[in-house]
């Protein structure tokens, strides 16, 4: 007994359990809801198309999809709440991390799980340099999760509201690479009373894998067709949207590891009623 | 010693005692390591899943061999049973050459639909004996977690089908990634080869 228990005591100190966290986020139907925005349901025509598509067929665009109402983080997480998280969860600490689950540069500007005692000018900067798995680990800890990719790009798309100036503030934020982060209170509201999805900082969405590499035509698992390069532009929704494909390559490329100094994240919830 | 230190080992004593009481009723795997070490080993990753058996697993309980890992679904009527009848080739070809021994992973994608049942079912239509060939269903986000673990992507279509990449991937004894292999016989037997290598 006393070795079964030595065994599992290292192996739990050594590994992650993000089964706790969801038995956590399970138990506790008390999760944070204040800085939560409500996102009416409604139809979304994703980005590229969900059907198969039949070989020698032209490519059809995507059908609408329903987007049920969800809970939305108003912005995104911010450095101090991550280092609350660090503080109460220190196997997701830098240096303790293990690199199944991130890569070098994760946490590689902090915060530090020390820093809530500290005063930290930054402490207002959206939490960046996190991997999937530290984003995924952080919402189920707050009884949430991460958004879908349908969910992101429905509040992105804001209802159809201002749609020019929302394309425009986010290609001149793409031009100017090594902008400044905003603290997340001071970033813009859209119409649904969001903050900054666009033109602040590239955000995880619990399914970025979910559209199959163009990389792989041969292995994909059905005959779907959403290649990014070439014909598979045929099939975007919008060919002159460049933000929306600069958007889906960037989440096409990432591994569930990866970090990036301009890459944090929100978190999303089940509405109940 | 503080009250929380003692829920905590009370617990740690109660998933003891759980870990011992189930059973594929396959023979033992070898012991686990005393660490989920090292710090690259997939079985890091702690979700709990079942097995075709109705046996609640976590990928740590592979550890000790070496693992072939898939992500299928039973309603798939093309790429996933080219994807079996290549991995039961490779094992053919593994226990022939006497490599040392090797269980096969397969995790369902499709936790809506697949059940144990439907996953025995599978297997036995397949000839996938428990011995060496573990089905597993889990919950939607940890299908998720595994899929970005393997560096796989799926995503669920409109018609049913799940659109999926077609990765074979080899586990080290310790759970740490060896190769990959696109689920076509010609980049299979490359695996073949890290095995003899590693």
């Amino acid at each position: 007994m006393t070795s079964c228990l030595r065994r599992l005591t290292l192996a739990l100190a050594a590994s992650v359990s993000l089964a706790n966290l969801d038995a956590l986020a399970a138990a506790n139907d008390t999760a944070d809801k204040t800085s939560m925005v409500r996102i009416p349901g409604g139809l979304f025509t994703p980005f590229f198309p969900r059907d198969p598509q039949t070989d020698g067929a032209l490519p059809s665009k995507a059908r609408p999809v329903t987007v049920a109402a969800f809970l939305l983080d108003e912005r995104p997480v911010s450095r101090r709440e991550f280092a609350v998280f660090l503080a109460q969860y220190p196997q997701w600490r830098r240096g303790q991390a293990l690199t199944v689950f991130v890569d070098a540069g994760y946490l590689r500007d902090g915060p530090d799980a020390a820093a809530p005692q500290t005063v930290d000018k930054d402490a207002d900067l959206p939490v960046t340099q996190v991997s999937w798995f530290a984003a995924d680990a952080y919402c189920a800890a707050q009884g949430k999760r991460l958004p879908s990719t349908d969910e992101w790009e429905y509040a992105l798309a804001d209802d159809g509201r201002n749609q020019a100036a929302l394309q425009q503030q986010i290609l001149t934020w793409y031009e100017r690479p090594n902008s400044r982060l905003s603290p997340v209170t001071a970033l813009p509201t859209n119409g649904y009373g969001v903050r900054g999805l666009a033109g602040a900082i590239w955000e995880w969405t619990e399914d970025f894998n979910s559209l199959t590499s163009g990389a792989e035509p041969r292995a994909v698992g059905s005959k779907d067709r959403n290649l990014f390069c070439g014909g598979g532009s045929l099939s975007a929704r919008d060919a002159q949207d460049y933000a929306a494909f600069m958007r889906y390559s960037t989440r096409m490329s990432l591994q569930g590891s990866y970090t990036m100094s301009s890459l944090g994240f929100r978190c999303a919830l089940d509405v109940t009623q | 010693m503080n009250p929380i230190h003692n829920v905590l080992l009370a617990g740690l004593a109660g998933a003891c005692l759980i870990s011992l009481s189930f059973s594929t009723g396959a023979a033992p795997p070898a012991p686990l390591p005393t660490a989920i070490a090292p710090a690259n080993s997939l079985y890091s990753l702690a979700t709990v899943w079942q097995d075709q058996n109705k046996a609640n697993v976590k990928l740590a309980h592979y550890a000790g061999q070496y693992v072939l890992m898939a992500m299928i679904y039973t309603h798939c009527k093309d790429m996933c049973p080219m994807t079996v009848a290549t991995l039961r080739k490779l094992v053919e070809d593994w226990q022939a050459q006497k490599l040392p021994p090797v269980h096969v992973v397969l995790v369902s994608l499709d936790e809506a639909r697949d059940t144990p049942q439907a996953l025995q079912a599978f297997a036995a239509e397949y000839h996938l004996p428990a011995d060496t060939w573990s089905l597993l269903v889990g919950a939607r986000a940890d299908v998720r977690r595994l899929s970005v673990l393997l560096g796989m992507s799926y995503q669920k279509l409109e018609n049913g089908d799940i659109a999926h990449s077609n990765l074979i991937t080899l586990l080290a004894p310790d759970g740490h990634m060896l190769g990959q292999a696109a689920g076509f016989t010609a980049d299979v037997a490359a695996l073949l080869k890290l095995v003899k290598t590693n």
